[in-house]
C-alpha cells in the first residue's frame, strides 16, 4: 500500500530536499520553523522521519564524528528516489488541483 | 549550559532506545545554540520540546513494538532473553554473597518484611473472605433482601428489613420479577444433652427457602411445602451441628430430637460449605444458625402496619434488574397501604444479600487494611534507607566494578535484585506467619464482623502474599537502584575515602525516606488517636445502671411451652437466686440494657388523637419485682412492680373485662408522652399499650440500649403479662463475680432443669461487649501506629548514626576550629529533624483528608479534632528527636583527634 503523506511528512520531505546532505533532526525542524513561522516538535519530526524511512522515502545514515573535541556522530537523512518521486507527485497533484481555482477576495 | 535535567530525563525515558541518543544529542546541540542567545528562552524551548514530544514518542514506541525496529547497522545490541537470564542468575548469586557477608542486616530485613507481609496477608484474607468473595451459592448476585420502607415513621430507618407478613404474602403473590421469595424469622431450640441442656440458634423459614437459595442437601432432604403443617416439626440441621452433636452419624435422618413438647424430626443435613447465616439472613439473625424449620405465620389476620417481625429474601429472575423489581414492589406496597386505615405511605427497598451483610464492616476492614499497608510501606521505606546506606558504603566496590566495565544499569539491577531476594525471603516467612496472624485477628475480632466463618487462607490470599512480597522488594530497591542507574562511574571513582562530608545524594534520598516514614506514622497516629478518643467518649457514656458487683445470666425457657409453666418457673426463679448467700438483690428482665432495641410497640395516651406518623413507640421490657434494685436503675418516682400487682381470680375472658395492668416508664418515655410534666405527677395516669389499659406506678431513670445513641423510650411491664421465653437474671452481691456465677447457674438449674443458660457474665462485660468493635479497631490501630513510630524512630537513628560516622572528620575539624558542641547538635538535628517535621506536616494533611472517610466510625469526635491532630505529629517529632540524640551522642562527644588521626 502506498504511504500517505501527512502535512508534517510533506514539510519534512521538502526540508530534506532543501538541506541536501546537511539534513538531520533538529536542522529539519528548524528549517520547518523558519518557513512556517511556527515551532515544530523535534520528537514529531523524528517520528515523521521514522515513518518516512519505513516507507522507503528517506534513508538515514550516520555521519562522521564532528570535527570538534569529543565530537559525536549524527544521524542524517537524505531523500531516496522514491522520496523525490513522492514530492514530485505531490506538486503535480497540487498544481492540477489549483488549476482554474480563483478564491473570492483574491 | 546543560538542558533542564528533568525534561531531558523525560525525553530519554520516552524515546525508543535506537532513537534516543540521536534525539538527545540533536536537542542538546540546538539547546546549546539557543542558550548562547537567551538561556531562559532556551530552557523554555527545551521544556516545550520535552512535553510536546512526549505523546509522539510514546506513540512511536508502541508503533515500533508492533512493527519491529528498522534493521540497521547503528542499532545498539540489545540484551536477548538468554543473556538476561544469565545475568539475573549472576545477580542472585551476588546478592546471596552480599547477605552472607552481613547476616545481621539480612536477618533484620527479612524479619521486618516477614512481619509486614504476614500482617497484611492475614488482613487481606479477612478482606477477601468478608468483602470480596461472593456468597457460596449459585448466582449470588440475584439474591436480594426485600424490605419495607415507612419514610413517615421517625426512627423506622433503624429497622431495615423488618417485614410484615401481609406484605410478604402480597409480594409472593404478585412480584413476578422474583423466581422465589422466602420469609425468615429467628428461632431457638433446646437440645438436651448429658449435662446442661444446650441452646441452639436457628431460623424458621418458609418452606421454599432452600429453593430460593438453590442449595442441595448433603444428607436426607431439605424443607418442602407440606412441612409447614407437619406437627412432627421437620428440621434441617447444619453440617456443624451434625458433627458436634451427632458425631456425623448418617443415621440421624428421621431421629426425634429435643425435649418433650418441643421435639423436632431431623430430615436433612446441609452441606459443609453452606455458610449463609448471620447477617446474610437479615438483621434479625445476627449470628451463626444451627437449624432451619418451617415457618408458620400466626393464624390471626395479617395487618399491614404491624408485626414487622420477618425478613424476606428473594431471588431475582435472570435478566431482571433491581430497579425494575423495586418499581413493582413499590406499586404493590402502595396498594397495600391504601387498604390500611392509617394514612401512611409504604415503599419497598432491596439490597443484594452480601452488600447488606457486610455494609457495617466494610469501612472498618478497609481502614484496618490501610493501616497494615501503611506499616508495610514503612517497613519498605526503612529497608530502602538501609539499602541506600549500604550502597553508599559500597561505593568503592561499585566504582571498581563500573571501571571494569559494568554498566550502571547492571549495578542498579543488582541492588534491585538484592531487595527482591529480600522481599521473597520475607514473603516466604511472612506467608507462613500469616496463618498465625490470621488466627489472632479472628480471635480478636468482635462478633459483629460478618462472614468470619468464610475467612481462610486460599489461593487468593497466597497470590496476594506473593504479589506483596515482590512489590515490597521492588519498592524497597527502587530508590537506591535509581540512584545507581543515573550515577556516573566517574563520580564513583572521584568519591574516595578522603571525602570529609557525607555523600550528598544519598543523604538527600534518605531524608526523603525519613520524611515519608514520618508522614505515614503521623497518619496512623492520628487515626489511632481519633479512634482512641472516640472509644473513650463511648466508655464515658452513662449507661444508666450500676455494673459493679452484679452478674447476669441469660436463661432460655423455650422448653417450657405453656405460658402457665413459664410463669410458675419465673415466679420461683427470683426467689431462688435471691436466696443465694451474699446476694443482696435479684430480678430479671426480658432484655438487658446495651443489648439494643427490641420489642417495639405503640403506646397511646387515652383520649389523645395522633396521626399515624406521630404515633409514639416504646421498647417493652418484661421485668420481675426487684429487677431495678438488682441492676441498679434508680427509680425517679413511684415504686417498683410487685407480686401484689398480679391480678387475682380467674383469668379474664376478654380484653374488655381485663383489669388494668401496671407499668413503669423510663424517664425518656415520660418526657415523650408528657413533655415538661414532673415525674411524680404522672403516677396513677393511664396508658394504652397495644390496646391494653395500664396504670403508671413508677418512673425509672433512663438506660441505654446502645452506647452511641441516646436512651430510647422504654416501658417496664410485669413479667406475668407475657411470661417471656428468654430472660436475663441479674444478681447483685457482696461476693466477687466469679464465685457468684457458679452458684447462680446452679440455682437456676435447680428450678428450671430444662432451661439452657448460654451465658453468665458480670454486668461490666455488657459494656465491654457493647464497645467490642471500637476496642478492636482501636487496639489494632494502636498496634500499627506503635510499630510505625518505632520503625520511623529506627530510621532516624540509622540515618543519624550513618551520617555522624561519615562526617566524623568534618565534625572533628569543626571542633578543632572552635565550633561548640551546640553548633554540631544544630547541624545534626537540623539534618534529620527537618525532614521529620516536613513529613509530619504532610502526614497531618493526609490524615485530614483520610478523616472524612473515617467520620462514620467515630463517636462524638470530629476527624479534625485537635485532641488527635496535635499529639500525633508531636509524638513523631519527639520520637525522632530522642532517636536522633541517642544516635548522635557518642559521635559528637568523641575527641576530635581520634578522627583526624585516622588518615
Amino acid at each position: 500500500m502506498r504511504y500517505r503523506l501527512s502535512r508534517l511528512d510533506l514539510l519534512a520531505l521538502l526540508a530534506l530536499a532543501r538541506l541536501g546532505n546537511e539534513a538531520y533532526g533538529v536542522a529539519v525542524c528548524e528549517d520547518i520553523d523558519a518557513v512556517t513561522g511556527r515551532e515544530a516538535s523535534v520528537a514529531a519530526v523524528y517520528a515523521s522521519l521514522d515513518r518516512l524511512e519505513r516507507a522507503g522515502l528517506v534513508r538515514g545514515w550516520q555521519s562522521e564524528p564532528r570535527p570538534e573535541r569529543g565530537g559525536r556522530t549524527r544521524r542524517h537523512f537524505v531523500l531516496t528516489a522514491a522520496g523525490r518521486a513522492a514530492l514530485l507527485d505531490e506538486r503535480t497533484l497540487a498544481a492540477k488541483m489549483w488549476r482554474g481555482v480563483t478564491l473570492p477576495g483574491n | 549550559m546543560t538542558p533542564p535535567r528533568l525534561a531531558r530525563r523525560i525525553l530519554a525515558w520516552l524515546a525508543p532506545p535506537d532513537v534516543r541518543p540521536w534525539l538527545l544529542d540533536d536537542l542538546d546541540d540546538a539547546f546549546g545554540r539557543r542558550a548562547v542567545v537567551d538561556i531562559r528562552r532556551a530552557r523554555r524551548w527545551y521544556w516545550r520540546q520535552a512535553l510536546g514530544g512526549s505523546l509522539t514518542l510514546t506513540a512511536m514506541r508502541f508503533r515500533r513494538r508492533a512493527l519491529g525496529a528498522i534493521p540497521a547497522n547503528h542499532l545498539e545490541d540489545r540484551m536477548n532473553g538468554f543473556t538476561f537470564l544469565a545475568a539475573s542468575a549472576q545477580d542472585a548469586r551476588h546478592s546471596w554473597r552480599a547477605f552472607r557477608r552481613q547476616p545481621l542486616y539480612g536477618a533484620a530485613a527479612v524479619l521486618s518484611l516477614a512481619l509486614g507481609i504476614g500482617a497484611s496477608t492475614a488482613m487481606f484474607s479477612v478482606i477477601d473472605g468478608v468483602l470480596l468473595r461472593p456468597l457460596n451459592l449459585p448466582a449470588p448476585g440475584q439474591l436480594m433482601l426485600v424490605g419495607e420502607r415507612l419514610p413517615e415513621i421517625p426512627g423506622a430507618e433503624k429497622f431495615r428489613f423488618f417485614d410484615n407478613p401481609a406484605a410478604f404474602l402480597a409480594w409472593r403473590r404478585e412480584a413476578s420479577e422474583f423466581s422465589g421469595l422466602a420469609a425468615i424469622q429467628p428461632a431457638g431450640f433446646t437440645m438436651p444433652t448429658g449435662g446442661a441442656p444446650q441452646f441452639l440458634h436457628g431460623a424458621h423459614v418458609s418452606t421454599n427457602f432452600f429453593d430460593v437459595l438453590a442449595v442441595r442437601p448433603a444428607l436426607g432432604r431439605l424443607l418442602a411445602g407440606p412441612d409447614e403443617g407437619d406437627t412432627t416439626r421437620p428440621m434441617v440441621i447444619t453440617d456443624r451441628l451434625w458433627r458436634t452433636a451427632f458425631d456425623a452419624d448418617p443415621g440421624v435422618i428421621g431421629r426425634r430430637i429435643g425435649v418433650p413438647g418441643t421435639e423436632a424430626t431431623v430430615v436433612g443435613v446441609l452441606p459443609a460449605d453452606f455458610h449463609v447465616e448471620g447477617k446474610e439472613l437479615g438483621p434479625m439473625i445476627p449470628g451463626p444458625t444451627d437449624f432451619f424449620d418451617a415457618l408458620k405465620f400466626p393464624k390471626r389476620e395479617q395487618q399491614v402496619f404491624s408485626d414487622f417481625n420477618y425478613t424476606v429474601l428473594g431471588r431475582l429472575r435472570p435478566g431482571v434488574t433491581e430497579a425494575a423489581a423495586l418499581a413493582h414492589l413499590d406499586a404493590i406496597q402502595a396498594d397495600l397501604a391504601r387498604t390500611a386505615p392509617q394514612k401512611l405511605h409504604l415503599y419497598a427497598e432491596l439490597s443484594p444479600v452480601r452488600d447488606y451483610a457486610v455494609h457495617g464492616a466494610r469501612q472498618e476492614l478497609w481502614l484496618l487494611f490501610g493501616g497494615v499497608l501503611a506499616v508495610l510501606l514503612i517497613v519498605c521505606v526503612n529497608l530502602g534507607g538501609l539499602s541506600i546506606t549500604r550502597a553508599a558504603d559500597r561505593r568503592r566496590d561499585w566504582a571498581i566494578r563500573a571501571a571494569l566495565g559494568a554498566a550502571p544499569g547492571r549495578l542498579a539491577r543488582q541492588v534491585l535484585g538484592e531487595s527482591v531476594v529480600l522481599g521473597c525471603l520475607g514473603g516466604v516467612l511472612g506467608i507462613a506467619c500469616a496463618t498465625g496472624a490470621l488466627k489472632a485477628l479472628l480471635a480478636l475480632a468482635p462478633a459483629d464482623v460478618p462472614r468470619l466463618a468464610e475467612v481462610h487462607a486460599n489461593w487468593h490470599v497466597f497470590a496476594f502474599g506473593v504479589a506483596v512480597s515482590l512489590a515490597t522488594g521492588l519498592v524497597t530497591g527502587i530508590i537506591p537502584a535509581l540512584r545507581l542507574r543515573r550515577a556516573d562511574p566517574h563520580e564513583f571513582l572521584k568519591a574516595t575515602a578522603a571525602a570529609t562530608t557525607a555523600d550528598r545524594g544519598s543523604l538527600r534520598s534518605r531524608q526523603v525516606l525519613i520524611g515519608v516514614q514520618a508522614a505515614l506514622s503521623t497518619v496512623l497516629l492520628v487515626v489511632a488517636a481519633l479512634l482512641g478518643v472516640s472509644f473513650s467518649r463511648l466508655l464515658a457514656q452513662p449507661t444508666g445502671f450500676d455494673a459493679s458487683h452484679a452478674v447476669a445470666a441469660d436463661v432460655m425457657l423455650g422448653a417450657y411451652t405453656t405460658e402457665n409453666a413459664r410463669d410458675a418457673l419465673l415466679r420461683q426463679l427470683s426467689g431462688a437466686v435471691g436466696a443465694l448467700p451474699g446476694v443482696t438483690a435479684a430480678g430479671f428482665t426480658s432484655q438487658l440494657p446495651l443489648r439494643g432495641e427490641a420489642w417495639i410497640d405503640s403506646i397511646d395516651v387515652p383520649g389523645r388523637v395522633v396521626t399515624a406518623a406521630e404515633q409514639p413507640h416504646v421498647n417493652v421490657r418484661f421485668v420481675s419485682p426487684g429487677y431495678f434494685t438488682a441492676i441498679g436503675i434508680p427509680l425517679v418516682a413511684g415504686r417498683d412492680v410487685s407480686e401484689r400487682d398480679r391480678p387475682s381470680g380467674p383469668p379474664p375472658t376478654s380484653a374488655a373485662t381485663e383489669p388494668p395492668g401496671i407499668i413503669v416508664l423510663s424517664r425518656a418515655t415520660a418526657q415523650m408522652l408528657w413533655p415538661g410534666v414532673q415525674p411524680s405527677d404522672l403516677l396513677g395516669r393511664g396508658l394504652d399499650l397495644e390496646g391494653h389499659r395500664v396504670t403508671v406506678v413508677g418512673i425509672a431513670a433512663d438506660t441505654r440500649a446502645t452506647l452511641d445513641a441516646p436512651a430510647p423510650a422504654i416501658v417496664y411491664v410485669p413479667y406475668w403479662e407475657d411470661a417471656p421465653g428468654k430472660i436475663s437474671i441479674v444478681a447483685r452481691s457482696t461476693a466477687s463475680g466469679s464465685v457468684l456465677a457458679g452458684a447462680l447457674r446452679e440455682a437456676i438449674r435447680n428450678v428450671a432443669p430444662l432451661a439452657p443458660i448460654p451465658l453468665v457474665q458480670p454486668l461490666e462485660d455488657l459494656e465491654g461487649t457493647a464497645v467490642a468493635t471500637q476496642r478492636y479497631q482501636f487496639t489494632l490501630l494502636v498496634t500499627f501506629a506503635s510499630i510505625a513510630l518505632l520503625l520511623a524512630a529506627m530510621g532516624v537513628y540509622a540515618l543519624v548514626a550513618h551520617s555522624v560516622a561519615k562526617r566524623r572528620k568534618e565534625l572533628a575539624l569543626r571542633i578543632t576550629l572552635g565550633a561548640r558542641s551546640s553548633d554540631l547538635w544544630r547541624i545534626i538535628l537540623g539534618q534529620s529533624l527537618l525532614p521529620v517535621a516536613v513529613g509530619a506536616i504532610a502526614g497531618l494533611a493526609m490524615a485530614l483528608a483520610a478523616g472524612r472517610l473515617l467520620a462514620t466510625l467515630l463517636f462524638e469526635v470530629s476527624p479534625t479534632s485537635p485532641a488527635a491532630l496535635v499529639p500525633a505529629p508531636a509524638a513523631v517529632l519527639a520520637a525522632a528527636a530522642i532517636a536522633c540524640v541517642l544516635s548522635a551522642r557518642s559521635g559528637i562527644a568523641a575527641q576530635p583527634w581520634g578522627a583526624l588521626r585516622d588518615e
